[in-house]
């Protein structure tokens, strides 16, 4: 046996002494594998190579990636395979993704894994192609010791070390059955490495099919509500009449206990979906099956004493949220200029209101959890977005050390932000851990409406300062914006305030922003106005009914449509056309310059990671606007009469991850008065498009998302729960009635950013400036299925 | 004892009588490629064949179909072989996924009843299977690609 240490590095490989290519191996380093017939001449199977968290390599060639972010249809699996790939040299036709367990000792190493924001890929493109890149180097080592070659003549591809000099090659899976490299990837390594440049991409950028799609197209794939385990009992809840604030006084389960074969019992609980949300009673009725939890929930008599407060109706709620900017004072999310002076020197404004509806996530599955004590662990059978967090919540409500709770990731059948609520989960648990025997709770399609997390509604005022002189420059013409925004956060948590002394600061002065996450997103968007004052009122009486939720795209579904449908009234009053005025107003000046592109105008390569994502700023708006109204023949002539476009620009989700993209929305109106959408055009700015096939079809569903909720989606409160209980009552898109979506996909080249939701908000603004160009009605409230049809 | 027929097997069930046909696929079979989604008949999700014919599993008394010939998504082919998973495979359809055991097997019948839709037939045919993802264009894509490419009596 040979081993050799690499001066350079520390690291180790071992030689597996007289070994051939087999895979099984005699060795006394490689690993165990009993033999049942023989026990006295066990199986030797070489080590894995495991060089990091994020991949395990095979002495059979193949290699697992594990993904620690939550798959949800996004396949992101799929993207982190080509991103490992494509740096370690791997053959794709060998690449293999899990989504392995998360506990107190992996969530060492992977540290925490939230699954949200479309920030996936956006936070893990650098990490994993770094520990790729470093673990490519030590396969080549390895390689070149085994071929005789040295390691700096060779190169790595597609599973192989090749030395082009000397015409000869090793493959990954040969290296590994004939040496054991023992070595962990350290600090300083990923800090040194070298990465890929664009040109040298073989994997990324390929609409490589993704890697999950055969098991759902076969029933194979395991979602959270396929979970088993032996001698499970199924829990049902049975909820409150307000969703928030009720209490159990008594529960009567006598007719239960009679009538109900496999009926056990039911039990008093309170959960919250978020740590620190409000917190609901439950009851919890479990039986042996779930036909006779449900028919048991019918016949339990659960007495809630219910506080008249909460029993609030969304006419109501809505006044209250109307009153709030000139009752209370709100706080500065946004400073630009002086807006006051602004004002005052103005010689006209203009002034709009606009409000959305609560929205569901709807997601197909409905939430659900399974969960099994083991000798003491709690074991999580479930899909949520964030296990590392999830572990340590469980543990804090079971009352036990976090390394007693194990977290076994399912695949979710849609989420749209819904798995990050764990409420479901919180109940299992807790009656797992009464009763003593492993219980899985599954909401109805019903305890999921009353049980969810809608997204909150939104009421915003805006005013600008603006001036209808046409020989004033164009982009001096609205000279300050007060945008005021009424909403409520979808967890609690601290965000930031931004103030900047003029138009061209790139420097902010920070403060600290409360009750604002998920809120508030959108507002900081990247036109060039001279001076802006943005506030934010924290809408208490929304939290205190419902515990409202991240809904995909959050509140840039809201802030994008107030401001996209603002500029284009703004253009309309001071007689411009809505793209001219746009495109004046998107030239990068101060903080909407976006990140430094390179360290100085010498330096040859640009700066690269995460923080480089926002680089070129709304430059990137202007080009992707630019792309959009082209390829939709942006104010042809021949448009017919009944017909009109009208266009959005934005970059959700938000500075931190921002995907440029514009919309041009093709309507038309029916002689009955009713809008038809015949198409959108969407240019998408992604950065780098790690698969292009897989981010277009992100694209399209948010688009038909965004589609969905202009026109139908509305969640109403009624004494204090949601009126809609399934879908004949809360109705969205069906398979019918489609637009054409013309998606263009460019990229800058320098850091990808998200495609799951970015391009959902664009077109709720479209459509409504579409109908004002078209009919001279300007909606200013979602959805429109209350001002249609147009009489 | 009542004897249930799925993918042609057979099997002795001990549900009551009104228990749904989904849960009785679901927990007693654990065939649970069928999925729930609401429960109400409104979204397709736990579409399966009986006799052949698309139906909603949630809305079916397992009582009325003992004895009928049951088909779940397990049974449509040994693993991805059908022409309408291979396209649906082709054009890369599902996101979640959740949906399309019921948008397939909505599929499939369909197709078998009109070897030649107009798209106008498909949208009828598929307008109550929900996709929450709203992969419907490329489940549209799908359909009218096994139209074009395979004869209906592979279908």
């Amino acid at each position: 046996m040979a081993e050799f240490n690499a001066s350079r590095r520390s690291f180790l490989i071992s030689s597996i002494a007289g070994s051939t290519s087999l895979v099984i191996a005699q060795s006394s380093i490689a690993g165990t594998v009993v033999n049942l017939l023989d026990p006295g001449s066990p199986l030797m199977i070489p080590e894995n190579f495991e060089p990091c968290v994020w991949f395990t390599m095979q002495s059979s060639g193949e290699t697992n990636i594990h993904i620690f972010r939550q798959e949800l249809g996004q396949h992101v699996g799929t993207a982190f395979a080509q991103i490992v790939a494509e740096e370690l040299g791997l053959d794709w036709s060998k690449v293999n993704i899990d989504y392995p367990e998360m506990d107190a000792i992996k969530v060492t190493k992977t540290g925490h894994q939230m699954t949200g924001g479309s920030m996936s890929v956006l936070q893990n493109f650098t990490p994993l192609s770094k520990s790729a890149a470093v673990a490519r180097g030590f396969l080549i080592e390895a390689g070149a010791g085994l071929l005789g070659s040295e390691p700096s003549d060779c190169i790595a591809e597609s599973g192989y070390v090749l030395d082009p000099i000397f015409e000869q090659r090793i493959s990954y899976g040969e290296i590994l059955a004939q040496t054991t490299i023992e070595f962990e990837i350290q600090p300083e390594e990923l800090e040194e490495v070298v990465l890929k440049t664009r040109k040298e991409y073989k994997l990324i950028g390929q609409s490589i099919p993704a890697l999950d799609i055969d098991e759902k197209v076969n029933g194979k794939a395991r979602y959270s509500i396929d979970a088993y385990v032996p001698n499970m009992v199924y829990g049902k809840v049975s909820l409150a009449p307000t969703r928030l604030g009720s209490k159990i006084r008594s529960i009567d389960d006598t007719a239960a206990r009679e009538e109900i074969s496999g009926y056990i019992r039911t039990l008093a609980l309170s959960a919250s979906g978020f740590p620190g949300t409000g917190s609901t009673e439950v009851a919890l009725v479990i039986a042996e099956n779930f036909p006779a939890a449900m028919r048991a929930e019918q016949i339990v008599d659960i007495n809630w004493e219910v506080p008249a407060e909460q029993r609030v109706d969304s006419a109501e709620l809505l006044a209250s949220a109307k009153v709030l900017p000139t009752s209370s004072d709100g706080n500065i999310v946004l400073k630009v200029g002086d807006v006051e002076e602004a004002f005052a020197k103005a010689s006209e404004s203009f002034s709009a209101e606009y409000q959305t509806s609560m929205i569901e996530h709807a997601a197909l599955e409905p939430r659900s959890a399974l969960v099994q004590n083991i000798d003491g662990v709690f074991h999580i059978y479930a899909g949520h977005h964030a296990g590392s967090y999830l572990i340590e919540t469980i543990a804090g409500e079971l009352g036990v050390a976090v390394d007693k709770v194990v977290y076994h990731p399912h695949l979710i059948g849609g989420s749209f932000g819904d798995k990050i609520y764990g409420d479901q989960i919180v109940v299992a648990a807790q009656a797992c851990q009464v009763i003593g025997r492993p219980v899985k709770v599954m909401l109805t399609r019903e305890d999921q409406f009353n049980f969810g997390h809608p997204k909150s509604i939104s009421h915003q005022v805006m005013t600008a300062a603006i001036d209808k002189n046409d020989q004033t420059p164009l982009n001096t013409r609205i000279s300050a914006i007060k945008h005021e925004l009424v909403a409520a956060p979808g967890a609690p948590g601290r965000s930031r305030s931004r103030i900047y002394q003029d138009v061209d600061s790139k420097q902010a002065v920070e403060g600290v922003l409360n009750n604002a996450r998920g809120a508030v997103a959108g507002l900081d968007h990247w036109y060039d106005i001279a001076n802006i004052q943005t506030k934010y009122y924290y809408h208490e009486l929304m939290a205190q009914l419902i515990p409202v939720g991240f809904v995909r795209s959050v509140s840039n579904f809201f802030t994008m449509f107030g401001i996209e449908s603002f500029i284009d009234e703004i253009a309309n009053e001071i007689n411009v056309d809505p793209l001219d005025l746009r495109l004046s107003l998107l030239k990068s000046r101060g903080r909407n310059a976006g990140a430094t592109a390179r360290d100085n105008q010498d330096s040859k390569e640009p700066l690269t990671g995460r923080r480089q994502v926002t680089v070129g700023g709304g430059q990137r708006m202007a080009n992707v606007l630019k792309i959009a109204a082209g390829q939709a023949n942006y104010g042809s002539p021949l448009l017919a009469n009944n017909m009109a476009q009208g266009i959005s620009v934005g970059a959700a989700e938000g500075r931190h991850n921002p995907t440029y993209s514009a919309c041009v929305a093709n309507i038309e109106l029916t002689s009955g008065g009713n809008v038809n959408v015949k198409k959108l055009t969407v240019c998408a700015d992604v950065g780098i498009a790690i698969n292009p096939d897989g981010i277009r079809s992100q694209i399209e569903g948010s688009l038909l998302w965004g589609l969905s909720s202009t026109f139908y989606e509305e969640a109403t409160l009624v004494g204090g729960r949601l009126g809609e209980s399934n879908f004949d009552t809360y109705k969205w898109q069906k398979n019918t009635e489609l637009p054409e979506l013309d998606i263009h996909i460019v990229e800058n080249g320098v850091h990808p950013s998200g495609s799951g939701e970015n391009t959902l908000s664009l077109v709720a603004p479209a459509i409504c400036n579409a109908i004002y160009n078209l009919t001279g009605e300007r909606f200013r409230s979602l959805p429109l299925k209350h001002h249609l049809p147009i009489v | 004892m009542a004897k249930l027929i799925v993918n042609n097997k057979s099997y002795i069930v001990n549900a009551e009588p009104d228990t749904p046909l989904l849960w009785v696929l679901r927990e007693e079979l654990r065939l649970t490629g069928t999925k729930f989604g609401c429960g109400g008949g409104h979204c397709g999700a736990c579409t399966v064949h009986v006799n052949g014919e698309a139906v909603r599993s949630c809305q079916l008394r397992v009582d009325d179909v003992y004895g009928a010939f049951i088909t779940t998504i397990e049974g449509l082919s040994a693993g991805i072989e059908h022409p309408v998973q291979k396209a649906w495979i082709k054009h890369q359809v599902p996101q979640c996924g959740y949906c399309h055991s019921g948008q397939i097997m909505q599929a499939v019948s369909f197709l078998r009843s009109n070897s030649d839709p107009t798209d106008e037939e498909i949208a009828s045919a598929m307008r109550g299977n929900l996709c929450r993802c709203m992969t419907y264009a490329r489940i549209n894509k799908a359909i009218r690609s096994v139209v074009r490419d395979v004869g209906v009596t592979e279908i």
